[in-house]
């Protein structure tokens, strides 16, 4: 009786530890071939969201795309946020939406086979065919250099006004200037003639001595970044590029790759910051200071300004000091004329777009593709960027649409840029604020951007063979372990000679800065050849 | 000599010896009879051992990706071996000697340190005459254990910030933030640490102190001891083997430096002093993709850890006689 009680038991718990097993396993198998109720295939597709987006279940969008395909549509809402960790490990697991929007770029589909390769759908998708026989570039944007296409990509075309922006932009006070009766400085010198001035003359007339002349973010430990204080290498005539090729210091200048990192330009910078720290106009502790910190500084308490000058996104940084602030073109650097200045580089208006899990059946991969090519088409695409149709934006006909409730923070009643969207050249779009801000600021800087050579800009569609990108990635790790500390203690603590300069040099060459700019000029010309 | 022989060859002959016949019946029957005898035990230690099995032991087989070249397609042991290769290109790389230092020397200081004040205050509570206020600073000490490590570190650059941080204020080097300083990561990093988990970990020792018999107390007092001498003389001998199990413990991820709280307080100007094993692997392998080489890190790490519980574990044994095996 007792034996017979305990292997009761003994058979239950190991059936339960199977059953943990079996379920285990599942997670890691799934093909996609799942079908609905219906009998209709169930397609799943991941958008990577803002935090504040609205879900991708309760917009027309759905039904719209569902009528289309005659499918089931799951949608995957991962936060933006929680991608750049999970992006890592859905690659190592390789289990991939049935469609991802905006969440791959071509270095993915460079290192990993998971998607379909589109070029010999594009007949079942006649949207997509006219859309990339119109846009070349999409094309080539979403192909690889053998003519494989990975991804159908966005493009907001003429319609966007993040195309008229780069996203970085260097403001400055200009109630403060007015009140000083300060001219916006040209050069170094006169910025730094402004900054003493916003110093010692009290210009928020609180009178006190708690004006902040300029702010600059902390320096990266593994690159540079957005609204990076290098930026200002554009004062020096060399294009930075920060958000592509530029955040591991690879610039080019007619035609031939360099690595900013080892330029006088870059040292002309480092001593032009640190003489600032020195005279007091910007905080000694510059370097580790909290972002949130910053940005306190930045908002303040929404009536008196306390901040001079920073990097960042735009005006909007500065809360309910927006009005206070602006734009400016980068200062040039002594001894650099006026022509000589850029600065980064307008957005692509051509972005990540939607890529599709290779190896599905013959019924779930025509669904999948009657969804993307669905979702281009100007209503869709549209409704998708802004939200639903005849709510938020109106079709005014002619290919006009005008925008009825603008979503403030870009995304809460449409994908914006994290759907897939594509603006034919026929259309335009009316009444949306955030294009009004970016071409605003864009404008300011259209003139630098001019100086920009057709030689001194590598274009997104170059990139490393994944082999070489882990040599690449292997001495940069090696380079930022260097010279980050280095670059930051000449910042914060001066001491830079020109021994100290040499031996740097020196050292970075031979942590590899050599063999990247080698591997980079490589990929730079064979693809510029296939051109 | 030769009648006791005679006596146990006879008694052994008449009263059949039961272990004897046990031992020597076939195998299934011994677990047999071994199952039946301790089947509650087995059953209650099951979950914990599937628990085991299935995510300590089963995921072992992926450290095969160490040795080989990482193809995603092909899954983890898909890809050709390349043996030592990812081991050789991390010994050789320049950052190794700074990164062992780092390492080393982060958790050492840790270790040593948050195993000796989690000591030194257990005792000191136990000192305490009252049982409200032993409450009290009990409670207080431990308060901060449930703060997690962004807040933490959080908290530290507030405090530490050369205008406004009410410790930075005091400490700064000229106006600049000590935070940004090499020579400092690793006493502000520890200090930090014994300060959020010292209350927390001195619970198991109040706990032992507890479990003192007090008739000790008073034979001592009796005998004239002052109330160090019942610390040196009651107290540390009575919590002595949990310190013991404790540190064995403890050593066994003595190059675990805490990834977070790291990679936090890490910024541009203390990077050569706070790049240690975990950040490193973080880099390698989640921002550049490439999974064997960490997992090679990765799986050295271990091994070191494991070669130095085991000798912690040996020393221990060896010198008082505590050891968990």
């Amino acid at each position: 009786m007792k034996i017979k009680k305990s292997t009761k038991a003994l058979a239950a718990v190991a059936s339960l530890a199977m059953l943990s097993t079996v379920g285990l396993s599942a997670c890691g198998s799934s093909d996609g071939g799942e079908t609905d109720a219906n009998g209709k295939p169930i397609i799943r597709v991941a958008l990577i969201k803002r935090s504040t987006q609205i879900e991708a279940k309760d917009m027309k969008l759905q039904k719209d795309l569902e009528a289309a395909c005659d499918c089931t549509i799951k949608w995957d809402e991962i936060l933006d946020t929680q991608w750049s960790q999970q992006s890592s490990t859905v690659l190592a697991s390789g289990d991939v939406a049935d469609i991802t929007v905006w969440g791959y770029n071509a270095s993915n589909f460079a290192q990993y086979d998971y998607w379909e390769d589109l070029s010999d759908d594009l007949d079942q998708m006649p949207n997509v065919k006219k859309y990339f026989k119109e846009v070349p570039n999409a094309e080539k944007f979403g192909s690889d250099i053998d003519g494989h296409v990975w991804q159908v990509p966005s493009d907001y075309g003429n319609a966007s006004g993040a195309k008229w922006s780069s996203g970085q932009n260097l403001m400055i006070n200009k109630t403060w200037l007015e009140k000083l009766g300060l001219e916006v400085p040209k050069t170094w010198d006169e910025l730094t003639k402004v900054l003493t001035a916003f110093k010692n003359d009290d210009p928020n007339g609180n009178g006190e001595a708690d004006e902040i002349p300029m702010l600059i973010n902390q320096l990266g430990t593994s690159g540079f970044n957005w609204w990076d204080p290098f930026l200002l290498l554009n004062g020096t005539g060399l294009n930075t590029q920060m958000i592509a090729n530029g955040n591991q210091g690879i610039y080019i200048k007619d035609g031939k790759i360099g690595n900013f990192m080892i330029t006088d330009n870059f040292r002309q910078v480092i001593e032009y910051y640190h003489s600032l720290i020195e005279q007091g106009l910007m905080p000694k502790d510059i370097l580790t200071r909290d972002s949130s910190q910053n940005s306190a500084d930045i908002s303040n308490d929404g009536k008196t300004a306390k901040v001079g000058m920073i990097f960042g996104w735009n005006t909007g940084n500065f809360g309910d000091l927006k009005d206070q602030y602006e734009s400016i073109e980068v200062p040039a650097a002594p001894g650099v004329s006026y022509e000589e200045t850029t600065w980064e580089p307008q957005f692509e208006d051509i972005y990540n777009g939607a890529c599709v899990k290779a190896g599905l059946d013959d019924e779930h991969k025509a669904a999948a593709l009657k969804i993307i090519d669905k979702w281009i088409e100007p209503d869709t695409s549209m409704e998708s960027y802004y939200g639903d149709l005849d709510k938020y934006i109106s079709n005014e006909g002619d290919g006009k649409y005008k925008v009825i409730e603008f979503q403030k923070d870009l995304s809460t009643y449409g994908l914006a840029d994290r759907g897939l969207t594509y603006v034919s050249d026929d259309m335009s779009v009316s009444g949306d604020e955030d294009k009004v801000l970016a071409e605003k600021d864009g404008k300011t800087y259209e003139t630098q951007q001019s100086h920009i050579g057709d030689k001194d800009l590598i274009p997104a569609y170059v990139r490393l063979s994944a082999e070489d990108n882990t040599t690449v990635s292997n001495n940069n790790s090696n380079i930022f372990n260097y010279a980050m500390p280095l670059i930051s203690t000449w910042i914060q603590d001066g001491g830079l000679t020109d021994a100290k300069w040499n031996e740097y040099v020196d050292t970075m060459k031979k942590q590899g800065v050599d063999e990247n700019v080698k591997l980079w000029q490589k990929w730079y010309d064979k693809t510029m050849a296939e051109e | 000599m030769a009648v006791s022989q005679i006596t146990a060859s006879a008694s052994s002959a008449d009263v059949p010896d039961n272990d004897y016949i046990a031992r020597h019946k076939s195998l299934p029957v011994r677990i047999g009879t071994h199952l039946r005898r301790y089947w509650q035990l087995w059953l209650m230690a099951l979950p914990a051992m599937i628990f085991v099995f299935v995510f300590a032991y089963i995921p072992m087989y992926g450290i095969q990706l160490a040795f080989r070249e990482f193809v995603p397609r092909k899954g983890l042991t898909g890809g050709t071996f390349v043996g030592l290769k990812y081991f050789t290109k991390f010994f050789q790389s320049p950052q190794f000697v700074n990164l062992m230092r780092n390492t080393i020397s982060i958790s050492l200081w840790t270790l040593v340190m948050g195993f000796i004040c989690p000591i030194i205050l257990a005792l000191l509570i136990n000192q305490i005459g009252s049982k409200r206020i032993k409450g009290f600073v009990q409670t207080i000490t431990y308060m901060p254990h449930f703060i997690s490590t962004v807040v933490i570190v959080s908290m530290i650059s507030i405090f530490l910030n050369p205008t406004s941080g009410f410790i930075g204020r005091f400490l700064n080097e000229d106006g600049k933030s000590i935070l940004g300083d090499p020579n400092l990561f690793t006493p502000i990093y520890w200090i930090t640490e014994v300060w959020q988990h010292c209350g927390w970990n001195s619970i198991i020792y109040l706990a032992a102190l507890a479990g003192v018999d007090t008739a000790l107390y008073e034979a001592a007092k009796m005998d004239g001891a002052s109330r160090l001498q019942l610390i040196r003389y009651v107290d540390i001998p009575a919590i002595l083997p949990t310190c013991g199990v404790l540190l064995i413990l403890n050593m066994g991820s003595v190059l675990n430096v805490g990834f977070e709280k790291v990679y936090l307080m890490q910024n541009s100007l203390n990077l050569s002093s706070s790049e240690v094993i975990s950040t490193f692997v973080y880099k390698m392998g989640f921002v550049s993709n490439q999974y064997s080489y960490s997992t090679a890190i990765g799986l050295f790490n271990t091994l070191i850890n494991f070669v130095f519980l085991v000798m912690a574990n040996a020393i221990s044994k060896r010198v008082s006689d505590t050891s968990i095996f």
